[in-house]
């Protein structure tokens, strides 16, 4: 089953805007110190009432590169990268793909099945991040 | 009047960047590694690296008998073959270019769509695949078998482990992974020569990580984060797409590395771009092709014709005088009966 959720479209647009941390969404709050985004914020999702942590890539890295949720709980990935980014997860258990992101977009997949997931992006490929999804 | 006044003030701030960017932090980016990477489980040895320079070498593990790795990875060419495309098994012509193995050590993907992420993984994809050399593996193992030089040769490489698939493949990598560019005037310049590279050179450079956006995806010592883009050629080929079946990553190739990048001609995964003229004019355009796929980071550049030519001039300093590679003389038949 493909879990992702949707990709949520944000006011800043590729172009021009290199560099710049993603604006205040409407629904999801990016949480911030000095300006930048603080590692894996995990918080309720007040639309929806389910608990998203926040996955950021930048410098063409995950920050951070290993995290724990549980199952039906989401992943928000955020590219505050200069440059375009993917995320994807190959497995035969459990599998998705955002597609491309170019900077400042940013994509919600829930994790519907427990287990150790590789997620990556298909762009870069020393970029990986491992999700452990718990009951 | 006021777009003009703009626009002015506009290139006028973009020159200001170029000119006045800060190279001696930038310059720390390029700085040349002491060390060629290794694969833990198959440390460089003299011994493997030698096994891997014959193999580079043999004709014998292809079907013709004619064909080594080095016909299409020529090392008199950059280890390359100058054409568009590959010519493989039976003159056929392939759909993609010979990549360089030059500085393969540093890939973090190999092919142009990146399915093979080591050189381990890589190096027997060419031997086996029926448009280039192919020879079934288990025919290239009977082959080597009946040479009775190789068996030492995988002895003193890999004790204990015989003549495999697993070995021939890590032989071919260590060899491959020796194969490095040497330094260049570029190289001089990082190490802080200042006459080593013109100041249009050094504008070039400047601009290369500032306005062209080449940085973004061509950096490090290498000129290669080894990521995938389409970059809007003109291309059938879905590339990385393909190979993942990802169709927004279709058309989709490898960032390859700029070293000696002057005498790589031509250019792109089906050597579409002729000349490093044709390259700049396609990139500053953001792409000879608009479609759904094509990269976020592909844009218009604007850059003028002094700008292109200070930017080839760069890419030229790094072109670096490289050791001659020498024919191995390989294990024969007629040694065996002596």
């Amino acid at each position: 089953m493909i879990a992702l959720v949707g990709s949520l479209p944000v006011s800043i647009s590729s172009t021009g805007n290199e560099g710049s941390s993603p604006e205040q969404g409407e629904r999801y709050l990016v949480t911030r110190e000095n300006g930048q985004p603080t590692e894996s914020v995990v918080f309720t999702n007040a639309a929806s009432g389910e608990g998203v942590s926040k996955v950021f890539q930048k410098d063409k890295k995950f920050e951070p590169t290993e995290i724990q949720i549980k199952v039906n709980e989401k992943i928000e990935f955020v590219n505050n990268d200069s440059v375009s980014h993917n995320v994807y997860c190959g497995g035969s258990k459990f599998s998705f793909n955002v597609g491309s992101q170019v900077p400042g977009d940013r994509d919600l997949v829930e994790f519907t099945k427990a287990g150790k997931f590789l997620v990556r992006c298909a762009v870069h490929l020393d970029m990986k991040l491992y999700v452990t999804v718990v009951e | 009047m006021r777009y003009r006044i703009f626009l002015a003030g506009f290139l006028a701030a973009m020159n200001l960047a170029a000119s006045e960017i800060d190279l001696d932090a930038l310059k720390k980016d390029y700085r040349r590694p002491t060390d060629i990477p290794q694969n833990p489980d198959n440390p460089l040895t003299p011994e493997s690296i030698e096994l891997g320079r014959k193999l580079f070498f043999e004709p014998r593990i292809s079907a013709s008998g004619l064909m080594s790795c080095a016909s299409c990875h020529n090392p008199s060419l950059n280890w390359e073959d100058g054409l568009p495309t590959g010519v493989g098994h039976g003159h056929q012509k392939l759909s993609r270019s010979t990549p360089t193995i030059l500085n393969a050590a540093w890939n973090q993907a190999n092919f142009w769509d990146g399915r093979a992420e080591t050189l381990e993984e890589q190096a027997l994809g060419p031997i086996a695949a029926a448009g280039e050399m192919n020879m079934p593996l288990d025919k290239m193992l009977e082959v080597l078998h009946a040479i009775p030089g190789y068996e030492e040769l995988f002895a003193e490489a890999y004790p204990g482990e015989g003549i495999t698939e697993e070995t021939v493949a890590k032989a071919i990598a260590n060899f491959e992974r020796t194969v490095v560019s040497n330094e260049a005037p570029f190289d001089q310049w990082i190490k802080g020569d200042e006459e080593a590279i013109s100041e249009t050179a050094k504008r070039g450079f400047a601009l290369f990580n500032t306005k062209a956006r080449c940085s973004l995806c061509h950096s490090g010592w290498n000129f290669s984060d080894s990521s995938f883009h389409d970059i809007g050629l003109k291309t059938d080929d879905k590339g990385r797409g393909g190979f993942l079946g990802f169709e927004s990553m279709n058309h989709f190739f490898k960032t390859p590395t700029l070293r000696n990048v002057a005498e790589r001609a031509p250019y792109m995964h089906n050597g579409s771009e002729a000349t490093l003229h044709d390259t700049m004019e396609l990139y500053n355009k953001g792409g000879r092709v608009k479609r759904d796929t094509l990269s976020g980071d592909i844009r218009p550049l604007n850059l003028d014709t002094d700008e292109i030519e200070a930017i080839i001039e760069f890419l030229k300093t790094l072109s670096s005088d490289d050791s001659e590679m020498h024919m191995p003389r390989l294990p024969t038949l007629i040694a065996a009966e002596n």
